[in-house]
């Protein structure tokens, strides 16, 4: 815990200090925007007040004005008259808008009676009863208009004009009363000594009653937040605090005093404060997250840039004019030159020269948008080297750029296409082909795998020298397919005429079989695991040769115990023939001899009868004894012969056509004769043929023997029938029998079977008209 | 002058049953052979009017020594004799192409031995 706590104590005043900064920055800023904000609007209410108090002074002057003339208008009349009153009063308040007007006039006591007479009214209070007693001065109001008061009303008891009316010193063109009330209304009076007309009761003064709210009519102001003073009383204006601002001024022989509150704070003043409050802080969150954007922006490209120069990919920027702008350390690796270098050309000049253009088709391709996936193309590399590269590409049109990764897959391809060698020569293998043709596919597989300009496959015969038994690529002629030469001399012409030789042993069973030697014209193709590559054919040309040659020995073995089985045979049969056969003849014809000199009759010549009947019956059946064991006419006559005897001997009718250029080994011979027998015996016994036809040939090495019948067909092949060890015996000696025999269709028989080695010279024959091998015998019983 | 005949066989006692069989048809027995050597050595030497000849000699084929036999200046009949009755049923070549006329040892007796070896007849 106290390992993780340290660093986090020593990290915080680190984190605080800026912090603190904020926080006393942001204070500091709220509270001196606050106060211009304050500044501003007490600064906006005081020029407020200024106007407003020079409105105030218009409207004042304007009530002036109004009574001026009103007084100016009274003075032209002839004499004084309610009616004219009234209407000079209402012809301008029109404009003014001041519609109360009161004709005063001073009455001492003592001429009260004249005035009421004058008037033909009372003197009356303001309540509108009769004043009683006397008073030094009477007030009445001789014409009012727009206030319900009764003429004569005495304005004594209206303080504030009675007392400015007492006092005519004081009483300018344009004087205003202190504030008072009239009808229930508070205002004040604008005042003027006038006369009205002539005559009696032409003197007096002309009072307009100015009510509150008239002079802020003239005002654009909210009433709520105007105060107007005058003589320090409230005469209007809704204001209920201390004004803010204000602006004092004399006018009417009064002092008037307009004060203002400030204006309710715009949205930007209320929230100045807290931008300023805030500033700091959102501005030291965005320096914090530009911040992190350009480290986080920085290490990303850092990242990008160790990613670049690490990977074991080839990595490039190139731009649509077909220059490279930017390899990785890989590339440069790859192909051997220099980033300088490779920047230096157009991309093309590194490309081999037959891809150059489907290299430049699919740049363009990438111009037009497209994604380019698994194009490969050869790469040359600055010691001649040709490397396969296999791409992935993106275009960026906007930058005019291409983004690529190429992987060298040189050695894939080599291995997929040595891989594909191997198996194509496996496959040959498998098959059990011809060595020869095995040969002849090792030697050109292992020349192209390896690029190889010559390879020769030698095999080690039994005197010392090498058989050249394949080959691929021209050389000394010393050691074309076919040569025999010395094993030294054959390894040394191969490594005389090349920049060097790479030879790999041929083993088979443990035994040294040849050598398959690849010859190089530039020492430097040669790699180091050129051997063992080489190695992995002559482990199969190895197992071809052993295949081949057990298969071979197996088929010798077969045809040795048949070849020895056949010899014993030909042997009892020979014995049986000189011995018991000979001696029975003997017999036979000493009997025939015997009774033909005793004539037919008499007991002596029955009784020879008798023993010639059973010497004969003998010899027929050691006849039969011996051609089972083996045909003699077959070693005496040759095949063909001894199938006319054969043929001609069945009870079914046979067609022969046989033709033979030659005497075939004798345990061919044997094996043909036998199959034909056993066939023709089939036809005659269980397919009830009443036809065989036979025809035998030979043709490039290979006897073909067909036997067709008529019969009824169905025959098993692998039944019971004698044709099984026959088919042994064909096999032994390297060859096949088929059997087709579709019910009610026949049954046909064919035989293929390779003549090893040409038979013993036809010795006896010559000097002999017509072919002793061959025949053409028609049917016969 | 009877027909002289070279008698060759390997098996003494049929060659003089052979003899006795071709004198009883009235012709000579000039001389015997036990093999294909001896017989045509024989034959050059005597100048038989005709030969009986067996077709398996120790040495050889006794159809080809037939078949040189026939093919001598005076030719000489010939005829192969074996004790296996096959030969009969495949043609035997001779000279020119001719064939060798053959018996079966045991037919001996019966066979018309005469016509086969007395060019006159």
């Amino acid at each position: 815990m106290a390992q993780r706590g340290s660093p986090r104590r020593r990290a915080w005043p680190r984190r605080a200090a800026p912090l603190g900064v904020i926080a006393v920055l942001s204070l500091a800023g709220g509270a001196a925007t606050t106060r211009a904000v304050d500044a501003d609007r007490h600064r906006a209410a005081q020029h407020r007040a200024d106007i407003d108090a020079q409105e105030i002074r218009n409207a004042l002057e304007r009530a002036r004005t109004f009574v001026v003339g009103f007084g100016n208008a009274l003075e032209g009349e002839p004499r004084p008259n309610a009616r004219r009153f009234a209407a000079l009063e209402g012809s301008a308040t029109a404009t003014v808008g001041l519609t109360t007007a009161l004709w005063v006039e001073q009455v001492a006591g003592r001429d009260r009676a004249a005035y009421e007479q004058r008037t033909r009214r009372r003197i009356k209070t303001l309540d509108g009863r009769r004043v009683g007693g006397r008073a030094p001065v009477y007030l009445p109001a001789t014409f009012l208009t727009g206030v319900r008061l009764p003429a004569a009303v005495d304005v004594s008891g209206l303080r504030a004009l009675a007392a400015t009316l007492r006092d005519p010193t004081a009483i300018f063109t344009g004087t205003a009363t202190p504030m008072g009330t009239l009808g229930g209304r508070r205002g004040f009076f604008v005042v003027q000594g006038a006369r009205f007309g002539r005559g009696p009761g032409s003197t007096g003064f002309l009072v307009v009653f100015v009510p509150s709210g008239w002079l802020g009519l003239s005002l654009a102001e909210d009433q709520r937040r105007i105060a107007i003073d005058l003589d320090g009383r409230r005469l209007e204006g809704g204001l209920g605090t201390a004004p803010d601002a204000g602006q004092t001024f004399e006018n009417l022989t009064r002092r008037w005093r307009v004060g203002v509150a400030r204006e309710p704070a715009t949205a930007l003043q209320s929230a100045l404060p807290w931008l300023a409050v805030l500033w700091p802080t959102a501005t030291a969150l965005i320096v914090l997250l530009v911040g992190r954007a350009i480290l986080r922006r920085r290490r990303a490209e850092r990242q990008v840039d160790d990613i670049f120069t690490l990977s074991l990919d080839l990595l490039c920027v190139a731009g649509f004019d077909g220059w490279f702008k930017r390899v990785n350390p890989a590339f440069e690796q790859a192909l051997g030159y220099t980033s300088d270098e490779l920047l230096s050309r157009p991309l093309l000049d590194f490309v081999h020269p037959d891809d150059r253009q489907a290299t430049h088709d699919a740049i363009e391709q990438l111009d037009r948008g497209a994604q380019l996936g698994r194009f490969e193309n050869r790469y040359l590399r600055s010691d001649g080297d040709v490397r396969w590269l296999q791409w992935s590409a993106r275009a960026l049109p906007e930058q005019g750029m291409i983004y690529a990764a190429a992987r060298d897959v040189t050695e894939n391809r080599m291995l997929v296409g040595e891989q594909a060698a191997l198996r194509r020569v496996a496959t040959l293998v498998a098959e059990g082909n011809d060595p020869a043709d095995l040969f002849e596919a090792v030697a050109v597989e292992v020349g192209e795998v390896l690029d190889a300009d010559a390879t020769r496959l030698l095999r080690y015969e039994p005197d010392g020298t090498a058989s050249v038994v394949a080959g691929y690529g021209a050389y000394d002629p010393a050691v074309d397919v076919g040569a025999r030469v010395s094993r030294d001399r054959g390894r040394r012409l191969l490594e005389a005429g090349a920049g060097a030789a790479v030879a790999a042993p041929i083993v088979v069973s443990g035994r040294a079989w040849g050598v398959i030697v690849a010859a190089f014209k530039h020492a430097d193709a040669v790699r180091a695991d050129t051997e063992a590559r080489m190695a992995q054919f002559t482990e199969l040309v190895a197992t071809a040769v052993a295949n081949a040659q057990g298969s071979a020995e197996l088929t010798a073995s077969r045809r040795r115990i048949v070849e020895t089985a056949d010899e014993t045979r030909r042997r009892l049969e020979r014995d049986l023939h000189d011995g018991a056969q000979q001696r029975l003849v003997h017999t036979i014809v000493t009997l025939k001899l015997a009774r033909s000199k005793l004539g037919d009759d008499g007991p002596s010549a029955e009784l020879v009868g008798e023993g010639l009947a059973h010497a004969q019956q003998a010899i027929a059946e050691i006849r039969e004894l011996a051609r089972g064991i083996h045909p003699a006419i077959l070693t005496d006559r040759g095949l063909v012969d001894a199938l006319t005897a054969l043929t001609q001997g069945s009870p079914v009718p046979v067609t022969l056509e046989a033709h033979l250029d030659r005497r075939l080994p004798a345990a061919d011979e044997v094996t043909i004769y036998y199959v034909v027998s056993e066939a023709v015996t089939n036809a005659a016994k269980h397919a009830q043929a009443t036809r065989v036809h036979v025809t035998l040939d030979e043709r490039d090495s290979e006897l073909r023997l067909c036997i067709s019948d008529d019969g009824v067909g169905g025959a098993d092949p692998s039944g019971g029938s004698g044709l099984v060890g026959l088919k042994d015996r064909v096999e032994a000696g390297g060859g096949t029998l088929t059997v087709e025999s579709p019910p009610g269709e026949g049954t046909r028989l064919d035989v293929a079977l390779p003549v090893r080695v040409s038979g013993p010279a036809p010795s006896r024959a010559s000097g002999v008209g017509g072919s002793p091998y061959s025949a053409t015998t028609p049917g016969g019983g | 002058m009877p027909v002289t005949v070279l008698i060759v066989d390997d098996d003494v006692s049929f060659r003089s049953l052979a003899a006795r069989l071709v004198r009883a048809n009235g012709l000579a027995v000039v001389g015997e052979a036990g093999d294909a050597a001896e017989g045509a050595a024989a034959a050059r030497r005597l100048r038989p009017d005709a030969a009986l000849i067996d077709v398996r000699l120790p040495d050889g084929d006794g159809i080809a020594l037939a078949s040189e036999l026939a093919a001598l200046p005076w030719s000489p009949r010939v005829v192969v004799i074996s004790s296996n009755a096959q030969f009969a049923r495949v043609a035997l070549p001779g000279p020119n192409g001719t064939h060798i006329p053959f018996v079966a040892k045991d037919d001996l007796p019966h066979s018309p031995l005469r016509q086969l070896l007395d060019a006159r007849t």
